[in-house]
């Protein structure tokens, strides 16, 4: 059951974007996701998809495991396809079930609004496929670091991130030997309604959270023992460079998000008219 | 190298309540280079102890000075912990990286050292414990016996010139336990790393140099293995197990064969008994 979280899964390989600078994938996923968001025509939105696969196909990660991250938010996706639907009322009416009208521009923003989600999901999945957890946080803390400017204390922030998923596997191992260890004591976790379910969590996730003030506190006695005194004078035994494919594809990012933004603003009539006018 | 001079210590069981004394008047020399392994009991006051050597915790009275430095003062603070290495029993709670060589980077990138001379300490430790072939292998997926090895390691790269272990093998599995405690012998004798080693399995201190048995908070017997483990009343009294090949001979001494000295190991005793063999 706690197996199947698939967060933050490292997915090993060697490819031009498992060798990219950490930072570099972080603003290239931002940006994806901004384009996602940006795009309000169907060219755009159809470019964005195109340019996210092409991305998909450099990290030489099965297909199938891009796969594997949708399917828990199909019911995402299937909720707001049907809100969208039913409360989006522009463009000509298609059917009437009941006094709700669907519009062709409700199924529009609803399909829009899908292939959205799916590409947010496949986009920030390709971080983390491709990144290890270790670098994902390096790279998070240097590209928070001018925020230092506003008083943020950014190298604690990033230490909890690093011990956060550094105790993910141990906490997960110990929450299946204290529900082993309950369920020899005759508790129920596994029937039963929703309440009761929830009810059975009680005696796992009390002893969870004492043990982990426990841990807590030690790992901090450690910590302290190696000489920890938060990020003054602290140094790092990685340094991240940028070469050649870093800052190409970083421009060639920024030239797709201006290209974009423009075909919003300038090409929306016209590509529209000319693709779209004809089919709806 | 470490000097503990008449220290007082007391603990209140709960906030309130009346201290219950520890330590009244303790005082211990560790001599730079040897393998000391302190013995006792829960609530002896040797884990109390070994957090009193690199200054995580403060005597109320007296002091305890790390080659000429006071712990009790706050600027000596980094330097005393870069000079004692302190190991603890829970593997699990004392790495902080998800991979091997960042943890083991953790220590000298506190101390903010150069990126190359890091790299090269963590080399040069992760060898040491013999955990090379790991370095980029993910934490969570290693044996209680190798987390142990890299916390050790990750002390060394921050180049102590002692070696604090509180209990490193309680929470391990036999092989686990050989694992961590040949690293540390090796250390010793190898790289002439002073260890200091706490736990309450005898059979551990039988190669040590010194030998301290601890009991509420006093030193009940202090000598080399040989000398402190023939005072079997006393360590009976104690209620810590002896090593096997002890209690045989003291079996033996009870029907009247006495061996010529005390066997601390296996092979002692397997020597000793062929040597009474006509």
């Amino acid at each position: 059951m706690l197996n199947d979280i698939t967060f933050g899964q490292y997915y090993p390989a060697n490819s031009l974007m498992h060798r990219l600078d950490p930072r570099v994938k972080i603003l290239l996923t931002v940006g994806l996701i901004v384009l996602c968001f940006v795009a309000r025509i169907a060219p755009s939105l159809l470019l964005v998809a195109l340019l996210t696969g092409i991305l998909l196909l450099c990290t030489r990660v099965p297909v199938k495991m891009y796969l594997k991250t949708l399917k828990p938010i199909i019911p995402v996706i299937l909720i707001t396809s049907v809100i969208n639907a039913v409360y989006v009322s522009s463009g000509t009416p298609l059917f009437q079930v009941w006094r709700i009208t669907v519009t062709t521009g409700g199924v529009l923003t609803a399909v829009y609004m899908s292939v959205r989600i799916c590409l947010l999901i496949m986009s920030s999945s390709m971080l983390t496929y491709t990144t290890t957890p270790t670098d994902l946080t390096d790279a998070i803390e240097r590209l928070l670091t001018p925020l230092k400017w506003i008083r943020l204390d950014v190298h604690s922030l990033a230490m909890m991130m690093t011990i956060a998923l550094r105790f993910i596997p141990t906490l997960i191992e110990e929450t299946e030997k204290i529900m082993s260890a309950q369920k020899a004591r005759g508790a129920d976790v596994e029937s039963g309604g929703l309440l009761s379910r929830i009810r059975a969590l009680i005696p796992i996730l009390i002893p969870l959270l004492i043990s982990s003030f426990r841990r807590a506190s030690e790992l901090a006695d450690a910590m302290e023992c190696r000489c920890y005194h938060g990020g003054d004078d602290r140094t790092r035994m990685k340094q991240l460079h940028l070469r050649f494919w870093d800052v190409a594809l970083l421009i060639l990012a920024a030239v797709c998000l201006g290209a974009i933004i423009l075909s919003n603003h300038y090409l929306s009539g016209v590509l529209y008219s000319l693709l779209f006018g004809g089919v709806l | 190298m470490i000097h503990i001079e008449d220290i007082y210590f007391s603990y209140s069981v709960e906030e309130d309540s009346e201290p219950i004394p520890l330590f009244e008047g303790l005082s211990l020399t560790i001599e730079q280079g040897s393998f000391t392994t302190i013995l006792g009991h829960n609530g002896s006051g040797k884990s109390t102890l070994s957090r009193m050597l690199n200054g995580m915790l403060l005597p109320e009275q007296g002091r305890v000075l790390v080659q000429g430095m006071d712990t009790a003062d706050e600027q000596n603070q980094l330097n005393i912990r870069k000079t004692v290495g302190l190991v603890f029993q829970n593997p699990d709670n004392q790495i902080v990286s998800s991979i091997v060589e960042e943890d083991v980077a953790f220590g000298p990138e506190n101390l903010g050292l150069a990126p190359d001379k890091i790299r090269r300490r963590v080399d040069q430790a992760l060898a040491a414990v013999d955990m090379t072939e790991y370095a980029t292998h993910s934490t969570a997926r290693l044996s209680g016996g190798q987390k142990q090895r890299i916390a050790i390691a990750g002390m060394l790269a921050m180049h102590p010139k002692c070696l604090v272990l509180d209990e490193p093998t309680a929470m391990l599995d036999p092989k686990g336990r050989r694992e961590v405690l040949d690293t540390v012998r090796r250390l010793n004798k190898e790289q002439g790393m002073t260890v200091v080693l706490i736990t309450h399995y005898m059979e551990e201190a039988a190669t040590a140099d010194r030998c301290i048995v601890m009991e509420q908070g006093k030193i009940l017997l202090d000598g080399t293995p040989h000398q402190v483990f023939s005072h079997r009343k006393e360590l009976e009294q104690t209620g810590l197990t002896m090593p096997a090949a002890c209690q045989l001979a003291f079996l033996l001494e009870d029907r009247g064969i006495t061996l010529p000295a005390l066997p601390l190991t296996e092979q002692e005793c397997i020597t000793a008994l062929e040597n009474l063999l006509p």
